[in-house]
């Protein structure tokens, strides 16, 4: 087992990383399964039957389950010979979450194929897929995510013993592709009780930011409000988006709400949750870290958490 | 595993194990085939209703009792009966261990060898039928058992897999070495086969054969055959009379005879040693590979097996057996007991009015050819003093009475005689070119040994009853043998006889190329190939190199198969390779046009050339609401073909469009 | 042939550097399609709707979509006339063989359902009574993507209303230049001379619905619309009947061409005019823009 995951490792590190692959010999490995070298004992100890009793349909016999097995050979290496990969994109998840990186396989021949993979050296299952000849499928492979920040995807592993389970063929493949990973969002452990209400967050005077972006916010208005109302257009907003909400200005999410004592992993995942708050009770909120500031725009919520993601990783 | 994927990835296993299993129910007791059989359905039933498995310890307590019950039955638990049903019945009881996949594989394995236990027992053209079918289901059943592919799907992989591989096979069957003995001890022929000559000749015993119309042996003739009156197949020789029958004392251990003139005639026999026991063409001359040579002239194998066998042999047919006899082999071979008395004075009597021993025994064939003696199957039994009562009172007798009445008499006369049991005649199969000698063929003789030419003298008494039986034939000899034979009634249809002989050619063949494959046909196979004088690593690589092309054409059509496209499709990707070699890299989602763009690096002919070639492609492809007319496709290609671009075009321009 | 490419000089003459955009506008017209413009103002889309109608010889409307604008502004509505004592029809803008949408997005929801009935049917129902649209009948819609204040935006159904979807974008700098040197756009319009009479365009129309289709190209089609059903960025692929549009705007284009039959490159053309708001509408926010995914598909799928 050790000597195998060595092999893999070192089969994994022959590989260039790329965004695209073409699967060729070069990168497809064959071996026997456990049945496969079952089988085979089976053939030779026909075989010394055989020799022994004179049988010559023995022989035969034991011939051809040899030749089964060679040419279930060429049958497994036909299942990744010739299909191309390409990295798809991942949507990003949380920590703790488990992320899909897609992949997407080309069967460019006229034969079909069935195969498996799965992330190698993790222990998320193998995902199965069935290409019809000369067709594309898309394969979702199951990552648990456990760090946050931008992770890479591991080497694929694709596998196939089709058609008899006597031959595995098997290629690694290392695809560029990522998945942001956002941080686990925790509780607010320290404002607790005052969070959602905003009485102890800052909170932005009115009329100290330009609010053209929440002009987006309005669906279902109608033009004839906002053409009678444009200088007032805040209050009208209010109403219409805060039905009953007390909030009226926009919050702070600030790095600097802790104590400097917290670490960092602890800071933005409070972060993290205050930001997944404030999206839902859809509230204007501004994130303010240490040197970069996200307010309210389109993709606020992504912007927002994947600075929280890769804070570290950028300065 | 559970459920009905389960159900539908698991039963193709035990049906094919069932399939597989099933002509050993024609070799091993009745109940072990049944058990198995039993074990089988039930869990396929098991499995139907998804119940649980009886637990391990349970399995392995039950499978003692029928251990036991087969110990008892056939006292043992190897060899071939003992080890194949003790295979069977692994295989019934595996079945009620099986949870995981792996378990599965295991059966499935298991299968694959028990597909070998039949061919034990037998190894016709219905067997290797069989074979082929229960590898079919075999491979079928792994296809199923790992479940990726619908079963129709799998269906044709495991043909194509198998086909695939037929040539794999035939290369290894032809080019592997034989091993021209055991590796170890066979287990002895336990039971003699029905159709095989008995130990020792009393009344009766050959004509029950003759009612047997098995084939034992087929026979090649390198020249032309002998006269059919010289077609004697020594087989067996009895040389002591105890009273009511003749058996073999075994007292000239030393065979020290020598042949004299006859016609030397060349052959090669195929035959299942009957205990080791092979017949010969009278009087064999040197003896064949692995076969020794027993006193008088008989062969036998050095070891026996009941193996389909091979040889070669050089015979001088009509030849006279010289060998001298010392007093004491003289007085062995004039032994008789006590009684026959009437016989007795009968031998006298000739012996009295005869000049010489030679003519003795012709004085005594004169006396049953002209006494009422009948020959017939069916003689009336005798007991007691069995030569008076044939010759005084029934008068009835096949061969094996003739021939013990003269070999009594005979040696009732001083002259030293013996029983010689074995073949004689056969049916020509044209079809096949050989000679087939069947169980209706056995036939007794005596040779009695003549002082004058210290030889041994073959006199056949039944030739002198029925002359029909040497030179024709026993159906015409006896009509009993021919309402015997299967067919019913005379003479069966002319379409049935020459289906028959194409049958038995058929036979014939399988039995010489296939069945009969061993050490030496390889040999003499690799040295008409020129592969070697030996079968010796060099000879077999040369043999697997050359079937490695064999083995590779499959594959190659099987490529192309795939590979194969609509021409317009074929012309467009050789272009594309053309185009790459002059680094012009073209995408699938290329349009013609795109592909024109990309080749602006060319020059300018070639580039004008290459526009040509897109524009007609474009026509042929995409203007057409059918398919594109043939002969436009095919000179299109053929323009295509003669686009190289990177090569100095002298003057050779490719006609632009189809 | 030769008095379309002469409409289309004109038009290029018209608006500067943007051959393909009208090229696609013109392709949209002979496939009996409508256009949808999106784009920020200024950048010609009125100029361009409008000197469609001019060198095709077709009557032209505009209309300026606001929220108070009624369906009856759009469609018509019956007066009651006094000296005759019945119901009078009196047809609205959209009883035009052009009509310009500007703005189709600020209209409610009720208006834009009544054009785009309109559009599919090719008549309005007024009362109970039907009436048919001039032939041909082309709307041009436009819309601007950035501003999205107090708008409606068109419900995603109803998107493939409108054949292709089009974005002029800025002039490249040269045109842009010669625009500022140049004449007035408006005595350039008034310049325009009708390359073709209604009756001419008809016939193209039915020209190009007649241009060969080749088994292959079909596959092609197939093959692309296969794509978008299988990508998993589009929440659902492109239906059958935008296959259809697919197929007839390829065939306007191979017209536009030139050729009398269908060939890949004219899909490519109008592939992302076609399909990008039909797929755009689903797209999840992402940073992408739709064309380029647009272009990646088409980029993966081989030609048969």
């Amino acid at each position: 087992m050790r000597f195998r995951n060595r092999l893999q490792a070192w089969l994994i590190r022959r590989q260039p990383e790329s965004t695209e692959w073409t699967l060729r010999q070069q990168r497809i490995y064959l071996l026997p399964t456990t049945f496969g070298w079952t089988l085979l004992g089976v053939a030779l100890a026909i075989w010394v039957g055989a020799l022994n009793y004179a049988v010559s349909l023995a022989y035969a016999l034991s011939f051809w389950i040899i030749g089964l097995l060679l040419v279930s050979v060429l049958m497994a290496y036909r299942q990744l010979a010739g299909l191309t990969l390409q990295a798809g994109a991942a949507d990003p998840v949380f920590a703790g979450e488990t992320a899909h990186f897609e992949v997407r396989l080309d069967n460019p021949s006229a034969w079909p194929r069935t195969l498996q993979g799965h992330l190698a050296g993790r222990a998320e299952r193998a995902v199965g897929c069935q290409l019809p000849s000369r067709s594309s499928t898309w394969l979702s492979l199951p990552m648990t995510a456990e760090k946050r920040g931008l992770q890479a995807m591991p080497a694929l592993a694709l596998s196939s013993d089709v058609p008899f389970g006597l031959i595995r063929a098997f290629a690694y493949v290392r695809l560029r592709e990522h998945v942001l990973v956002y941080p686990a969002p925790l509780r607010d452990g320290l404002r607790h009780g005052q969070g959602a209400s905003g009485e102890g967050e800052a909170v932005l005077p009115a009329g100290e930011d330009e609010f053209s972006h929440l002009a987006a916010y309005r669906d279902g208005d109608t033009s004839r409000q906002i053409a009678w109302k444009v200088l007032a257009r805040r209050d009208v907003l209010a109403s219409k988006q805060f039905t009953g909400a007390t909030a009226a200005g926009c919050r702070l999410l600030d790095w600097h709400d802790y104590p400097p004592g917290q670490g960092v992993e602890s800071r933005l995942s409070w972060l993290a949750w205050r930001v997944l708050e404030c999206e839902r009770e859809r509230c204007c909120y501004r994130l303010r870290l240490p040197g970069v500031e996200v307010g309210p725009q389109p993709h606020q919520r992504e912007r927002a958490l994947a600075l929280l993601a890769r804070f570290g990783a950028l300065s | 595993m559970t459920g009905g994927d389960a159900l539908r990835r698991v039963l193709p296993v035990l049906a094919a194990l069932a399939v597989t299993a099933a002509p050993l129910a024609l070799h091993l007791p009745g109940w072990v085939a049944a058990l198995s059989a039993a074990m089988l359905l039930a869990r396929g039933v098991l499995l139907w209703q998804q119940r649980q498995l009886p637990p391990r310890w349970l399995v392995a307590l039950a499978v003692v009792v029928p251990l036991v019950l087969l110990w008892l039955t056939l006292r043992t638990l190897v060899g071939r009966e003992g080890g194949s049903a003790l295979l069977l019945l692994l295989v019934g009881f595996k079945a009620f261990e099986t949870f995981s996949l792996r378990d599965w594989r295991v059966l499935l394995a298991l299968g694959f060898f028990l597909a070998a236990t039949p061919l034990l027992f037998d190894q016709s053209p219905l067997a290797a039928a069989w074979l082929v079918q229960s590898l079919l289901c075999l491979t079928w059943a792994m296809a199923a058992l790992n479940g990726r592919q619908p079963l129709l799907a799998s269906l044709r992989t495991t043909l194509q897999a198998l086909l695939f591989s037929l040539p794999l096979m035939l290369v290894l069957f032809v080019v592997m070495p034989r091993l021209p003995g055991p590796l170890w001890g066979m287990p002895a022929a336990d039971e003699s086969a029905n159709s095989g000559l008995a130990e020792d000749m009393a009344p009766g015993s050959i004509s029950q054969l003759i009612l047997n119309h098995e084939p034992v042996f087929t026979a090649v003739f390198a020249g032309p055959p002998p006269p059919r009156r010289d077609f004697y197949w020594r087989v067996m020789l009895f040389d002591r009379f105890d009273g009511s029958r003749w058996l073999n004392a075994g007292a000239l251990t030393e065979p020290r005879g020598q042949t004299r003139g006859g016609i030397p005639v060349s052959y090669t026999l195929t035959v299942v040693p009957d205990k080791g026991r092979v017949p010969v063409l009278d009087l064999p001359g040197g003896v064949a590979e692995g076969l020794t040579e027993r006193a008088g002239m008989v062969w036998q194998q050095a070891r026996a097996s009941d193996a389909r066998i091979r040889f070669r042999a050089d015979s001088r047919a009509g030849a006279l057996l010289v060998e001298p006899l010392d007093a004491m082999q003289h007085a062995f071979y004039r032994f008789l007991p006590a009684g026959n008395e009437r016989a007795l004075a009968l031998a006298a009597s000739i012996r009295a009015r005869s000049r010489d021993d030679e003519a003795y025994i012709r004085a005594v064939l004169e006396h049953f050819r002209l006494e009422s003696f009948r020959y017939t199957l069916s003689p009336p039994p005798l007991s007691g003093a069995i030569v008076d009562q044939f010759l005084f009172e029934t008068r009835q007798g096949f061969c094996e009475h003739y021939a013990s009445a003269l070999a009594f008499l005979a040696r009732a006369a001083g002259i030293p005689s013996r029983v010689v049991v074995g073949y004689q005649g056969g049916e020509y199969n044209s079809a096949g070119e050989f000679w087939q000698i069947r169980s209706s063929d056995a036939h007794a003789w005596v040779e009695v040994w003549l002082a004058s030419r210290q030889a041994w003298w073959r006199v056949d008494p039944t030739a002198a009853v029925s002359p029909d039986r040497i030179e024709r034939g026993v159906e015409q000899a006896v009509p009993a043998a021919r309402t015997a034979m299967p067919m019913l009634g005379g003479r069966p249809p002319e379409w049935m006889l020459a289906l028959r002989q194409h049958w038995l050619a058929a036979n014939f063949a399988w039995q010489q190329w296939v069945v009969g494959y061993d050490a030496g046909r390889q040999r003499s196979l690799f040295r008409s190939l020129g592969l070697g004088q030996e079968v010796d690593v060099p000879a077999v690589l040369k043999g697997l190199l050359a079937g490695a092309v064999l083995m590779v054409m499959p594959f190659l059509w099987w490529w192309r198969q795939q590979a194969k496209r609509e021409p317009l499709q074929q012309g467009w990707l050789l272009l594309g390779r053309r185009l790459r070699r002059v680094e012009v890299v073209i995408a699938p989602s290329d349009t013609p046009a795109e592909v024109l763009l990309r080749a602006a690096s060319l020059a300018e002919a070639e580039h004008g050339q290459l526009a040509a070639l897109l524009e007609a492609y474009a026509c042929l492809r995409y203007r057409t609401s059918g398919e594109a007319s043939p002969e436009a496709v095919r000179c299109w290609l053929r323009a295509v073909r003669c686009f190289r671009p990177g090569r100095a075009m002298n003057g050779k321009t490719p006609a632009g469009r189809g | 042939m030769q008095s379309l490419a002469f409409a289309y000089r004109q038009l290029n003459a018209l608006i500067l550097g943007k051959n393909d955009a009208i090229k696609l506008a013109l392709a949209c017209l002979i496939a009996r399609g409508h256009l949808l413009i999106e784009d920020v103002p200024g950048v010609g889309k009125t100029t361009l709707a409008h000197g469609l109608a001019r060198v095709l010889g077709l009557d032209y409307r505009r209309v300026q979509f606001t929220s108070d604008l009624l369906p009856a502004d759009i469609v018509g509505v019956n007066i009651f006339e006094r000296e005759a004592g019945t119901f009078h029809f009196h047809r609205g803008p959209v009883f035009a063989q052009v009509l310009l949408a500007d703005e189709i997005n600020r209209a409610s929801p009720k208006v834009q359902s009544a054009l785009l009935e309109a559009m599919e049917e090719r008549q309005v129902s007024v009362d109970g009574e039907t009436h048919a649209l001039p032939q041909p009948f082309f709307v041009i819609a436009t819309q601007n993507p950035i501003e999205q204040a107090g708008t409606f935006p068109l419900p995603e159904s109803q998107m493939d209303r409108f054949l292709m979807r089009i974005a002029l974008g800025y002039p490249p700098p040269q045109a842009e230049r010669a625009l500022l040197l140049g004449e007035e756009r408006r005595r350039v319009m008034d310049e325009l001379v009708p390359a073709l009479s209604p009756e001419q365009l008809q016939q193209l129309q039915a020209q190009a619905s007649r241009l060969t289709v080749s088994p292959a190209l079909a596959d092609y089609v197939l093959a692309l619309l296969q794509a978008t059903r299988q990508e998993r960025r589009f929440a659902q692929g492109l239906s059958p009947r935008a296959g259809l549009a697919l197929v007839a705007a390829a065939r306007a284009w191979a017209l536009l061409e030139g050729r009398d039959y269908v060939l890949p490159d004219d899909v490519k053309a109008v592939f992302p005019a076609v399909a990008g708001h039909r797929l755009a509408a689903i797209v999840p926010g992402g940073d992408r823009v739709p064309g380029d995914e647009l272009a990646a598909l088409v980029a993966h799928v081989a030609i048969p």
